[in-house]
């Protein structure tokens, strides 16, 4: 079991590497979301670190639908999605391991890159481990849900905005309990029950957005 | 029973079963809508503290109830349609997350119209509007994705997939709207929108909101009706149906 | 007559051009599918 899960998401990875501007995509679309806020708005100090936990959440919801696409996309066209399910493993675990090997492809880049958009937006130091958190945490959730989005609009052509209208609104939590606890961090109280909020949400994401996703991608093969 | 929810799931025999209720909805709908509003809108005493705009509620009110409730009603048949692919539940959840759209949007602009007078803007970032507006994004998510998929059996099975994992959500995104709301509310002055009513204002909203119940019953069938039409367009006995009308 | 009046009738309004309209569109378009498949049954 655990040798399948493990197979499969190397093999992801290793396509993944194989395609290596896909890989950095996202995670320059994210920064430039980033740089776009003090520009639109104002470059003003204060200002900033107020705005900035949402900026960072909001932009991070928006990379990580973009990327999200690629999940399923081509093992779709070339007909792989249907092997998952002649497996003799259950296509719940394999797509749990597509998705873990999408978010390290996806999720593991904002992780190294988030301290740094931090100081761009002078989030001050002592809310930085919240933040690496929140993303360490949220993103996962991110990609479970955006799974399930995709593999409903799998068999469209040019899906990438209904997928958003989808997605988008199933995301509202985790902005709201990921940003809430960066800026009780940024004020410098405890933000560990938000954190727990986040947590909890992980589970249950991980326990039902695999069969959503098996289930969807059953109906977008018919 | 089972045996007749099974004939039920047959689109001709649900096609003569609900057109035979039809009069009776459209008959319940008008008689109740016509008491309830001149109750509400006439007889009933004005409000002491927010005047007569108040007497929005009496739509206001149902139209919010009716948007919950019709997605709840979505998803069970989202879920009967993928568990038991039955025809007449896929038909069901399309025609919902229209009718359900439209309960929303007017529960939205009616709190808004309410809200003005009240408290002095169309707009807050008021818990329960958000959560309105939002339940307005996730009916559009099932509307468009219904749309966008030719095949309409495919089309009606993603998008009761997309309502069950909409109704999951629905209770996370309302506490976390709610509690996000709490955190952030100025101290605005608000009335709450139903302080334990009088039983001369409270009777006409349970009226109108029987009479929205009914209203949604009435045009859920017009419009399965429609589709069953539509969708077995080559069968015999709709063209049989067509050519003796 | 008060000012808030306007307020009532507006929300009145919307919601009963909305709900009539729903009827009449779905019975309007029950008539237009019946007038295709007639058609198609003539060919």
């Amino acid at each position: 079991m655990l040798s399948a899960l493990i197979t499969i998401i190397r093999r992801d990875l290793l396509v993944a590497f194989r395609r290596r501007s896909e890989l950095v995509n996202p995670i320059l679309f994210y920064v430039i979301v980033i740089t776009l806020f003090p520009l639109g708005v104002s470059p003003d100090h204060e200002f900033l670190s107020k705005l900035a936990p949402g900026v960072v959440w909001v932009a991070a919801l928006l990379a990580a639908l973009i990327s999200m696409e690629s999940i399923f996309r081509q093992d779709f066209d070339d007909g792989s999605v249907e092997q998952l399910f002649l497996s003799q493993h259950p296509p719940t675990l394999l797509i749990l391991g597509k998705v873990i090997a999408h978010w390290l492809i996806t999720g593991l880049p904002m992780l190294v890159i988030v301290p740094l958009m931090a100081l761009l937006l002078y989030i001050p130091e002592q809310a930085i481990p919240t933040l690496f958190l929140t993303v360490l945490i949220g993103t996962p959730i991110l990609s479970l849900i955006g799974a399930i989005g995709v593999a409903l609009t799998a068999g469209l052509r040019g899906g990438g905005v209904l997928l958003g209208l989808l997605v988008l609104p199933l995301y509202i939590p985790v902005l709201i309990f990921a940003s809430a606890a960066v800026s009780t961090a940024i004020e410098g109280l405890p933000s560990s029950g938000h954190l727990a909020m986040l947590g909890s949400g992980l589970i249950l994401a991980l326990i039902l957005a695999p069969l959503a996703i098996s289930a969807s991608l059953k109906i977008s093969m018919n | 029973m089972w045996a007749w929810f099974h004939k039920l799931s047959s689109p001709k025999y649900y096609y003569e079963w609900a057109g035979k209720w039809l009069p009776w909805l459209a008959g319940i709908t008008v008689i109740l809508m016509v008491v309830g509003l001149y109750w509400g809108l006439v007889v009933a005493p004005t409000d002491y503290q927010q005047g007569e705009s108040y007497r929005i509620i009496y739509i206001h009110v149902p139209s919010a109830w009716m948007s919950m409730f019709v997605y709840v009603v979505m998803a069970v048949a989202g879920f009967v349609a993928l568990v038991w692919k039955t025809k007449i539940s896929e038909i069901v959840v399309s025609e919902c997350a229209v009718i359900g759209a439209m309960f929303t949007a007017l529960a939205l602009i009616t709190g808004m119209l309410w809200g003005k007078p009240t408290w002095g803007t169309y707009w807050t970032w008021d818990a329960r509007l958000t959560s309105e507006l939002i339940l307005l994004f996730l009916y559009f998510g099932v509307i468009a994705l219904y749309s966008s998929i030719e095949d309409k059996r495919v089309a009606a099975k993603a998008a009761s997939m997309l309502a069950v994992v909409g109704v999951v959500n629905i209770p996370i995104i309302h506490f976390s709207v709610t509690w996000w709301n709490s955190l952030h509310q100025p101290n605005m002055d608000i009335i709450s929108e139903n302080p334990s009513m009088d039983p001369s204002m409270l009777w006409p909203l349970l009226v109108m909101a029987t009479a929205f119940k009914i209203y949604f019953v009435w045009l859920l069938f017009i419009r399965i009706r429609n589709e069953i039409i539509s969708r077995e367009r080559t069968t015999n006995w709709v063209r049989k149906l067509i050519a003796e009308s | 007559m008060d000012g808030k009046w306007m307020f009532v009738w507006g929300s009145y309004g919307v919601a009963f051009v909305a709900m009539v309209f729903s009827v009449v569109f779905a019975s309007r378009r029950k008539k237009k599918l019946a007038r295709e498949i007639e058609e198609s049954l003539e060919e």
